[in-house]
């Protein structure tokens, strides 16, 4: 699993999701969490962050957004050689067949389907964790 | 003279599926976000009502050629019941994130309808809720009248409503 120094970047229009996410994160033992309100932000954020000594190491954001949407943010992210390698999870009711393949053609990491529950979260967090170390037990 | 037509074949949003997805993205969403079960009530047909509620939400439904507007209302007393589980913490009865909850809720209940809908045909977009205070809703002209469904939860009662465009 992810060490609990882990930083999180939670992007999402709405803070009650973002709150949601925050809260099952430390419930989950992870207390390093920085809110976006859209992918703009989050892009911005992703980037001055990169710059200190606690950048950011994994990134959950929602699909719909004003101003840039969670896709639009995924492909930038992934068109940067420094992030293209960072998880990646989008958590959203967007879960329409032909945007489950947009988002995996992008370079999604995991993929989390509102409404959702901690448990689902931890899985697909544990999931996202043996895609990217895949010699882990 | 004919009967007149039913509702249900006025417009393609006053069809019993778009009813049913909504109706059954509420009940999904507040089973599985805050643990509570909503109860449905007998559904009305009224030219210009008026939700009896404290905090509300729209959002624009467009499935080409059709226009429309979805509205979720709650009382403010459920709807920080709902919040503070859906928080897992204590969440004061004047806050913001009361309304905000209600434009969460509302975007996974629009979420599972539209996959739901667009599966059956429909083309229906992404749309972003706009949740306010109920008497600070935007007013609508429609020549139709509006569907509303009323349910109860936590012993409050709560309203969807479709209005066509």
């Amino acid at each position: 699993m992810f060490k609990p120094t882990t930083y999180f970047l939670i992007v999402d229009d709405f803070q009650t999701s973002r709150k949601i996410v925050k809260n099952a994160l430390a419930d989950f033992g992870f207390q390093n969490t920085i809110e976006a309100a859209d992918g703009d932000e989050a892009y911005k954020i992703l980037v001055e962050k990169s710059k200190t000594v606690t950048p950011i190491d994994f990134i959950i954001s929602d699909w719909n957004m004003p101003n840039m949407l969670g896709i639009d943010l995924l492909k930038k992210v992934r068109a940067e050689k420094e992030f293209k390698d960072m998880p990646f999870m989008l958590v959203t009711v967007e879960n329409e067949p032909t945007q489950i393949l947009e988002a995996g053609e992008a370079g999604v990491t995991e993929y989390v389907t509102k409404p959702f529950t901690p448990d689902i979260l931890k899985d697909k967090i544990e999931a996202a964790y043996k895609k990217i170390n895949p010699k882990a037990s | 003279m004919g009967a007149a037509p039913k509702i249900s074949q006025l417009h393609p949003f006053l069809n019993s599926a778009v009813i049913v997805s909504l109706s059954n993205g509420v009940i999904e969403t507040l089973e599985t976000m805050a643990k509570v079960a909503g109860i449905f009530e007998k559904s009305f047909v009224e030219k210009n009502w008026k939700p009896p509620t404290d905090v509300s939400v729209f959002l624009n439904l467009e499935s080409p050629p059709c226009k429309g507007q979805i509205r979720f209302h709650f009382p403010r007393k459920a709807l920080v019941q709902i919040c503070k589980i859906m928080l897992n913490e204590d969440v004061q009865y004047d806050s913001q994130i009361v309304i905000d909850c209600l434009g969460e809720i509302s975007n996974i209940c629009y979420g599972y309808a539209k996959v739901k809908l667009n599966s059956q045909g429909y083309s229906l977009r992404m749309a972003l809720p706009h949740p306010c205070k109920t008497e600070d809703l935007p007013e609508v002209l429609s020549a139709y009248p509006h569907i509303v469904i009323p349910f109860k939860v936590l012993e409050e009662t709560c309203y969807i409503q479709i209005i066509i465009l």
